[in-house]
């Protein structure tokens, strides 16, 4: 058997040989490993098609563990240019803000920006965090 | 094999020449892009430079003049190089053939000149407006028209496997080409975004893949001078890529707002392009059983047998990032940048290589001017590739991970791209190895034909068998 099996293998470079247009060609038989890869490959495609269901990791992240709480959020996003007390870092002191920003003069500075702050949108806050941070400002 | 016809020359060598300076054109605008990233400020100088060489702009330029400049003109010129050796038949109308390489020459500055002044269609790879898309459109069918009379009227009556996927990709280029620049026209939102990259992944799969593998089942038997390994495998190898590479497009909105079934329906053809891709690699590697000495002293196998396993790399990291999961964490990122410059650089550019320093001793009647720059040409490449390559892959693995960590917006997104730098600086090293190879091809290619050692009578005869 083992025998026959190797005979076998020679004889599939001995083909005969044809040459079409200066080019010789033989014809040499399937591999067996490229065989076994196309039914593998067929047998996962017909599983895929039954099985799979479509991920949608980023929302599940950011709706998993979004802070709503005010404070959390101005010590994440806030603190690297402003101090809560009255002293001025990289923008001006917290303390106070809801006094020289009154009514929706701060909610525009938060939803807009102003010179170098970026805007809280544009940090990834979504409207209800904002709205936190607003209320957690204005008890400063 | 019968001698090159005079006219039939003239044609080939025309789009080689044309091709080889859009290559140097397209790269030196891709090494403008990569300097940016270090150094976006770079060539900023006065208003003009700032707005006809944005970036936004030049970017479509840069893969216009590199995929229909470079590739398709030299794809061109091998198909009209290729096809009459296959046929023993001289090219049919070569004066059009000459006409159209003239034309296509036309339409590549005109792409240039309108993309940078900002018409754009803002589609992938179909940025120009549509008067050039009908005007290429006519082109490549005129070429098409060309390649299929003198295939008709062949003197050879067995069709060599290139052939069949040589009429393939002609067939199929025209109708991908209308689908993405025409019709794309008409229809919007996610339908548009489907049609677009319908063209997007198919122009890759259908045109620069197939003619690209055509060229490796022409030159491979002839360089390593053995017979191909298996006719049924090529034939298999055909007709399953055929049939599987059209499903390609909706994996490049995966995750996006599309039904899960067509998420599927472009997941699991990506995956089974395996098949046909391990079929054409084994026969690469049967064929060369027993001639892989070769390889070190005969650059163009070389060229030839490095672009195939970059081929298999390829559509072994195609598939992969097609699946769900890991395209939600590769997706926008410089990761896809690596992969699309594998097969298109990598792979097929490197049988081009193969192809012209094959074909250029037999359209000369001289010698390639040097050895040692044609493996300098080999090592500046593929060294300058794979810098490029791995800084990109891993630099969107970074990238990748950071933003599904929700650094996604504002301060943090910059913090990232900060922290890229190093890979942005590496990536535009690679890119210069990979230009300096080109200079260094484009000058060993000019001094061949001036200065080659003319063929003897005995090695002209052989040359082109």
């Amino acid at each position: 058997m083992d025998e026959e099996r190797r005979e076998k293998k020679k004889t599939t470079h001995e083909e005969p040989i044809e040459e079409v247009a200066g080019i010789r060609m033989a014809n040499a038989k399937v591999p067996r490993f490229l065989v076994i890869t196309y039914i593998v490959l067929a047998a996962w495609a017909i599983g895929y098609s039954v099985l799979a269901q479509p991920v949608n990791e980023r929302t599940k992240d950011t709706a998993g563990n979004k802070p709503v709480n005010g404070e959390t959020i101005v010590q994440q996003h806030c603190l690297g240019c402003h101090n809560l007390s009255k002293e001025r870092l990289v923008g001006p002191g917290l303390q106070g803000v809801g006094q020289r920003l009154p009514g929706d003069k701060l909610t525009e500075v938060l939803l807009n920006g102003r010179g170098a702050m970026p805007s809280l949108p544009n940090q990834g806050l979504d409207n209800e965090q904002i709205k936190a941070v607003e209320k957690y400002l204005r008890t400063l | 094999m019968t001698a090159i016809a005079h006219n039939e020359n003239r044609v080939v060598r025309l789009f080689f020449y044309s091709s080889i300076t859009w290559l140097l054109i397209g790269m030196t605008i891709g090494l403008i892009l990569a300097i940016k990233y270090v150094w976006p400020n770079f060539l900023v100088w006065g208003e003009f430079l700032q707005k006809y060489l944005s970036y936004g702009r030049i970017r479509p330029a840069h893969t216009h003049v590199v995929l229909f400049g470079w590739l398709s003109m030299a794809y061109a010129g091998g198909l009209f190089y290729i096809i009459p050796q296959l046929t023993r038949k001289s090219l049919e109308h070569p004066r059009l053939a000459h006409a159209i390489g003239i034309l296509w020459n036309i339409y590549i500055v005109a792409a240039i000149v309108t993309l940078s002044m900002g018409y754009t269609t803002t589609i992938e790879y179909a940025e120009s407006t549509w008067p050039l898309d009908v005007y290429l459109i006519v082109l490549v069918a005129g070429a098409a028209y060309i390649c299929f009379k003198t295939i008709a009227k062949r003197n050879e009556s067995q069709l060599y496997v290139s052939l069949w996927y040589f009429m393939g990709s002609l067939i199929w280029l025209p109708f991908l080409y209308i689908i993405g620049n025409i019709v794309t026209y008409f229809i919007t939102g996610i339908p548009q975004a489907l049609a677009g990259w319908f063209y997007g992944h198919n122009v890759i799969g259908l045109w620069f893949t197939t003619v690209g593998v055509g060229f490796i089942y022409y030159l491979l038997p002839l360089l390593s001078k053995n017979p191909l390994y298996s006719h049924k495998l090529s034939l298999i190898g055909f007709w399953t890529i055929a049939t599987f590479y059209v499903w390609n497009g909706p994996h490049h909105l995966q995750n996006g707002p599309i039904p899960a079934w067509l998420m599927k329906a472009g997941v699991i053809p990506s995956v089974l392009l395996i098949i046909p891709v391990w079929t054409v690699l084994a026969n690469v590697f049967g064929t060369m059983k027993g001639k892989w000495h070769m390889i070190s002293e005969n650059v163009p196998l070389k060229f030839v047998v490095t672009g195939a396993i970059f081929y298999l790399i390829t559509c072994l990291q195609g598939p992969f990032q097609s699946l769900m999961q890991p395209s939600a964490i590769l997706k926008f990122t410089n990761w896809i940048i690596g992969h699309a410059h594998m097969p298109l650089f990598g792979a097929f550019s490197f049988v081009l290589f193969a192809l012209f320093y094959h074909a250029l001793p037999s359209l000369t009647g001289r010698k390639i001017y040097s050895d040692t720059l044609m493996n300098w040409h080999f090592w500046l490449s593929i060294i300058g590739f794979l810098i490029f390559a791995f800084t990109t892959w891993t630099a969107g693995v970074m990238q990748g991970f950071a933003w599904t960590e929700g650094k996604q917006y504002g301060v943090p997104f910059l913090e990232v791209v900060v922290s890229l730098q190093p890979f942005a600086i590496a990536r535009a090293i690679g890119g210069t190895l990979m230009f300096i190879g080109q200079i260094v091809f484009a000058y060993n290619v000019r001094r061949s034909i001036k200065d080659g050692q003319l063929l003897s009578v005995e090695e002209k005869s052989t040359s082109t068998a």
